[in-house]
């Protein structure tokens, strides 16, 4: 056949030279709006993230997504133009199979597993005591406060920013909310998650400090300066620690911090339960004390609402409560059949409110927590016309 | 570990574009052809070898491999796919770990699909 009765309209199907790599190209879904970060040029990058046992997930600049490969049962021939280098005659009427896949890869949605944060930064917490070995001032003539300190000091795994990124499968800005979520520190480029109690001692002196020493009250900004050295001077807290506190409870404008006073009382109510971990309080006294480490001026805020998800009224409704049990969402499993089974453990039946602020780390949304509780509950309706979820016995 | 997945990379790493007929049948640079089972050669070279001709009758695309005809059609894909191809990283590390990498050759919306049963194809008398 001469080229002259070759049409633009026919095309011959070839095979890749057998140099080429085999097995080079994969299929990604992409669901509307990475289609337009790809398209807009807007991101240059995305990035599959985790250990190599992990199930992968796809990270954006502040997105995270569960990769899923769906087996076709058809076929998919990727083929392009022939390579220029390896030309023949009308090359530009030849198509080349590049590869052939049959599994294309879905993104599904997926909460940022920040879990990993917590063990990994184990035994790098900052507590006080810790100013002395890391300012960078000493002549090695110190004391230290404590000789076993320099052996830990020596054995703590120090992690900077970017060496967990791999480690934790979520985007750049989720793993940056979860630094300010886990109040974790940046000290001298090492993470160090900063200890509740020494955390809720600095807001309780701020909150005070705010009105002994005549400073703004929001909703005015409260110079920065003024405020750290006060905290440095009177009362031996480090700079470099309370600036990098100011922004986790409100905002930060050059010199101006505009606070954000119920995240102040919540994270001070929070450190307090803390205490009380295995001697649940009265709600009263509870709130009390919550009320007076505030003091007047903030005590209006103080709020038992303010700590949910970290908390259970004990006795169960629908009886009346009269004590407060520590119950941190954030030491629940965070696989859903686990967290189901401790949640009714804790307690046979919940209602939708109560259960609700309990299931973030499985939940994207109301429309998931909604498709969990029907999937791993059983609903049943009292009397009084309440509707109550237990547990379903097949899942156990 | 963090494998990355660029989103446009230059030139030099993707396909070649392909001619405009093509084109409008996939991407600029990616033709998708969905197809019950699928390529190969049961004895001979596979090398660069030759599997059949993809045509246009009637606005519809025909493939004719050996003695099958099929007949598709061009669809519109409801979720558009990104070709993603496998790359080591260059040379820019010092030390010698090769890094897995995808580049994002490119964004595909339609695909052609052939799903009718292959139809031998019978020489005219």
């Amino acid at each position: 056949m001469s080229a002259s009765t070759k049409t633009t309209n026919e095309f011959q199907l070839r095979f890749a030279p057998s140099d080429a790599p085999q097995g080079k190209y994969k299929l990604l879904e992409l669901p509307q709006e990475l289609c337009k970060v790809v398209e807009s040029g807007l991101e240059t990058q995305f990035t599959i993230r985790g250990r190599p046992n992990d199930d992968a997930v796809l990270c954006t600049a502040s997105r995270t997504y569960a990769l899923r490969a769906v087996t076709l049962s058809n076929t998919i021939v990727v083929a392009t133009a022939p390579d220029p280098a390896t030309s023949n005659d009308d090359e530009t009427l030849e198509l080349i199979v590049q590869d052939q896949v049959s599994q294309i890869l879905e993104l599904v949605p997926t909460v940022p597993k920040l879990h990993r944060l917590d063990t990994i930064l184990k035994g790098c917490e900052y507590d006080e005591g810790h100013e002395r070995d890391d300012e960078g001032g000493g002549t090695g003539d110190e004391m230290e406060l404590d000789p076993d300190e320099d052996l830990r000091a020596g054995k703590r795994a120090k992690f900077t920013k970017d060496s967990v990124r791999g480690e934790i499968q979520a985007s750049d800005e989720e793993l940056s909310q979860g630094f300010k979520q886990f109040h974790i520190l940046d000290i001298e480029g090492h993470l160090r998650p900063l200890s509740p109690s020494f955390l809720t001692q600095i807001l309780e002196t701020i909150l005070t400090a705010l009105v002994s020493q005549g400073l703004p009250l929001p909703p005015n900004p409260v110079p920065i300066d003024r405020l750290t050295h006060h905290l440095d001077l009177e009362h031996e807290m480090p700079r470099l620690v309370t600036e990098q506190i100011l922004p986790w409870f409100g905002v930060v404008n050059g010199n101006n911090w505009e606070m954000d006073p119920t995240a102040a009382v919540k994270q001070v109510g929070l450190g307090r339960l803390m205490t009380y971990k295995n001697d649940p309080p009265t709600i009263e006294h509870f709130l009390d004390q919550w009320r007076t480490a505030v003091g007047d001026v903030f005590a209006s805020i103080v709020d038992i609402a303010l700590l949910e998800g970290n908390y259970l009224l004990s006795p169960a409704p629908p009886t009346q409560a009269t004590h407060l049990v520590y119950f941190p969402s954030s030491a629940l499993p965070i696989t859903a059949t686990a967290l189901f089974t401790d949640l009714f453990l804790t307690r046979p039946r919940w209602r939708a409110v109560d259960i609700a602020p309990f299931l973030g780390a499985v939940a994207v949304d109301k429309k998931e927590q909604e498709k969990l509780l029907m999937k791993y509950a059983r609903t049943t309706t009292d009397a009084a016309g309440g509707v109550w979820y237990t547990a379903r016995a097949t899942h156990v | 570990m963090i494998i990355p997945i660029d989103l446009a990379p230059p030139p030099h790493r993707r396909p070649p574009q392909l001619a405009p007929v093509l084109a409008k049948l996939g991407s600029d640079e990616v033709v998708l052809i969905e197809l019950q089972g699928w390529l190969d050669v049961v004895e001979g070279e596979r090398q660069a070898g030759f599997i059949g001709t993809l045509l246009m009758e009637n606005d519809k695309p025909v493939l004719k491999i050996g003695h099958h005809h099929l007949e598709g059609k061009l669809v519109s894909l409801s979720k558009p796919l990104a070709v993603l191809a496998h790359a080591s990283a260059e040379d820019d590390q010092m030390d010698n770990t090769t890094m897995t990498r995808y580049d994002v050759v490119t964004l595909v919306k339609r695909k052609i699909l052939f799903r009718n049963r292959p139809v031998p194809v019978v020489k005219r008398a």
